[in-house]
């Protein structure tokens, strides 16, 4: 009798062959990311890891790359986090197609930004502009610009995503307390939408450290102004410099795991890539 | 004292229509009424929280319609509490004294006393989320409370509640307001929790008020097909009333009773079930309200037996289930039905 209770059902035999069928497919995928991107550290040896990290312009691309994304990345939560509070709070007109115009640059190819932009300043407005000190192409404050069109979207879209999360109850029932709307702003629903911000403004700050696109067709390849690390590994790559390039490939797998982690660890959610 | 007049608000598919309340101070009002009938936004118009698109609020001799919120002196306890997370329990009871900028001294007095009403001392270090559903909503009362608000609102605070908490937190409500005498507004959807909480009822559905009284009077005497049903008066008839020499006689199907209500025409007719006495003969005449009929259908609700009795028109009509064999009688049994004409109530059936 015992022995017939050892005995795999049909039921249960079909329940385990959907788990592996589906959980098998999702191994599937995660195996071609880590074997693709785990050969770029295998194809390198540790010298020529070292080497390629500790040369000149190796660390110049790094340093170039994290200034710029800093700065970027800090102008865009500046303007993102009242933006996102308004696009999460307030009931806007038109609402489908601003948050179409929003999401524009970060569904289009980031190199139609770079060359929109090229475009703008070519035009009279953007003429006017420039003549005034603005300027931004092939400079290096182009970077941080051409990283911050394709960012500050997202960036909004992140923080969004950490206001919506909080009840705005809360800020009604802080005013019904004695809070002015920004008292109300400022000691209730910013604190309590703190990690998820942090969150945001880690992942826009990723973005920008791998912009590529709009920088190459707006600043150039010119090392000294655009070489970021993208642009770098790009330029590295185009004239057989394999293993610097897959030096800061891997300087920036380590940036693009961190930031993740630390996005899923402060319970970011509701990112667009 | 609050007071509404002509209030409106479309907000997506809840909405008030017209309401004309007036609450007197110090009294505790239930605004009762099924979900989405629009209960929320009205407390919400009070609040500060929500702009109405017509009609004027007042509270005392102020008309609050242009002032916000902070400037409104509410206590707002939303449905979920919307305590701060962020705070600890010391700092989300304090947190609309410092936003008024109170004396250091006012700020733990007022703390002490509120605790202690309330009996939540003891969690002061705590966060919010670590808190029961009762100590939750304590917590949220005292916060609404510490700024001695003209108004207390309170968006059905006890609902979320297991019924053992639900029942202290009743009694808790009344004694808070017998010590503090804040007018106070409370929303439901329960009627039960209406009787023990409240000294005056409005009747809410679809962002109309229906009825405003005493919850004796609107638990009794329904003056609306609505109301009568949504406080479960389970005898909900039509009928024809006609008035005899100073008395009023109402035919509803094969029955006739007489009523205490003056009215005349097409009326519709609501008794309560427990107004109605069963008996195995008919009892003395004090009253002509005496009608005999069959059990039609018998049923537990609870510690409740309803029984529908045919005489002319179904009656239901209830018993204790005390366990007594006459308690639930058998389909076709021959009962006596007595209804004083008090109980009788009626009120004009338009169209």
């Amino acid at each position: 009798m015992a022995r017939e209770e050892a005995l795999i059902s049909p039921a249960r035999v079909y329940d385990l062959t959907f788990r592996w069928a589906f959980a098998g497919c999702l191994f599937l995928l995660l195996l071609l990311t880590t074997a693709v991107l785990a050969s770029d550290a295998l194809y390198l040896t540790w010298r020529e890891f070292l080497v390629g990290l500790l040369r000149k312009e190796t660390l110049w691309a790094v340093e170039l790359s994290l200034i710029t994304s800093t700065v970027t990345a800090a102008l865009a939560v500046l303007v993102g986090i009242p933006a996102a509070y308004a696009l999460s709070r307030f009931r806007l007109p038109g609402s489908l197609l601003l948050d179409t115009i929003l999401d524009l640059p970060i569904v289009l190819p980031p190199a139609i930004m770079g060359i929109s932009l090229l475009v703008f300043f070519y035009m009279p407005y953007g003429k006017w502009l420039e003549a005034r000190g603005l300027e931004f192409v092939y400079t290096r404050q182009g970077i941080v610009l051409a990283q911050f069109v394709v960012a500050a979207p997202f960036c909004v879209r992140a923080l969004k995503a950490a206001f919506d999360n909080i009840d705005p109850r809360l800020e009604g029932v802080a005013r019904t307390l004695g809070c002015s709307r920004v008292r109300a702003f400022w000691k209730v629903t910013l604190p309590l939408a703190k990690s998820g911000l942090i969150a945001g403004a880690i992942m826009t700050w990723a973005r920008a450290v791998g912009e590529f696109g709009p920088i190459l067709f707006f600043v150039g390849t010119e090392p000294t102004k655009a070489g970021v690390m993208p642009i770098r590994i790009f330029l590295d790559m185009s004239i057989g410099q394999v293993e610097s390039a897959l030096t800061m490939v891997l300087i920036m797998l380590a940036i693009g795991t961190l930031a993740l982690l630390a996005f899923k660890k402060l319970g970011g959610r509701g990112y667009l890539w | 004292m609050i007071r509404s007049q002509g209030l409106s608000k479309s907000l997506g598919e809840f909405r008030l229509a017209d309401v004309s309340v007036e609450i007197p101070a110090k009294e505790y009002f239930v605004l009762i009424g099924p979900t989405g009938a629009g209960k929320t936004i009205f407390l919400e118009c009070i609040a500060g929280l929500i702009e109405p698109d017509r009609g004027e609020i007042w509270l005392g001799d102020r008309h609050v319609n242009r002032l916000p919120p902070e400037e409104r002196n509410v206590g707002y306890v939303p449905q979920d509490y919307a305590l701060f997370n962020h705070m600890s329990v010391r700092e989300n009871i304090r947190f609309g004294l410092r936003a008024r900028r109170a004396l250091p001294s006012t700020i733990r007095e007022k703390e002490e006393q509120l605790t202690e009403l309330l009996g939540i001392s003891h969690l002061l270090h705590r966060r919010p989320h670590t808190l029961s559903g009762g100590e939750k909503q304590r917590v949220a009362l005292a916060r609404a409370l510490a700024t001695d608000p003209e108004v207390l609102l309170l968006d059905e605070p006890l609902s979320a509640l297991d019924e053992n908490t639900r029942e202290m937190l009743c009694r808790e409500l009344t004694r808070i307001h017998e010590q503090l005498q804040t007018t106070t507004v409370h929303v439901s959807h329960n009627f039960d929790e209406t009787l023990a909480v409240a000294t005056s009822v409005g009747v809410i559905n679809r962002g109309e008020i229906l009825q405003v009284g005493t919850p004796e009077e609107v638990f009794r005497f329904p003056k609306d097909r609505f109301v009568a049903e949504f406080v479960r008066s389970r005898n909900v008839l039509e009928g024809e009333a006609r008035l005899e020499d100073g008395r009023c006689s109402v035919q509803l199907g094969g029955a006739r009773l007489t009523s205490d209500c003056l009215v005349e025409g097409n009326v519709y007719v609501t008794i309560r079930p427990e107004a109605i006495r069963l008996g195995d003969t008919a009892a003395d005449g004090e009253h002509p309200n005496v009608l005999k009929g069959q059990v039609t259908r018998v049923e537990r609700r609870g510690v409740l037996v309803e029984i529908t009795v045919e005489v002319g028109v179904p009656l239901v009509a209830v018993r204790l289930a005390d366990g007594q064999p006459s308690s639930i009688p058998s389909l076709g049994t021959e009962l006596y039905l007595s209804v004083p004409p008090r109980s009788v109530n009626l009120f004009p059936r338009v169209k």
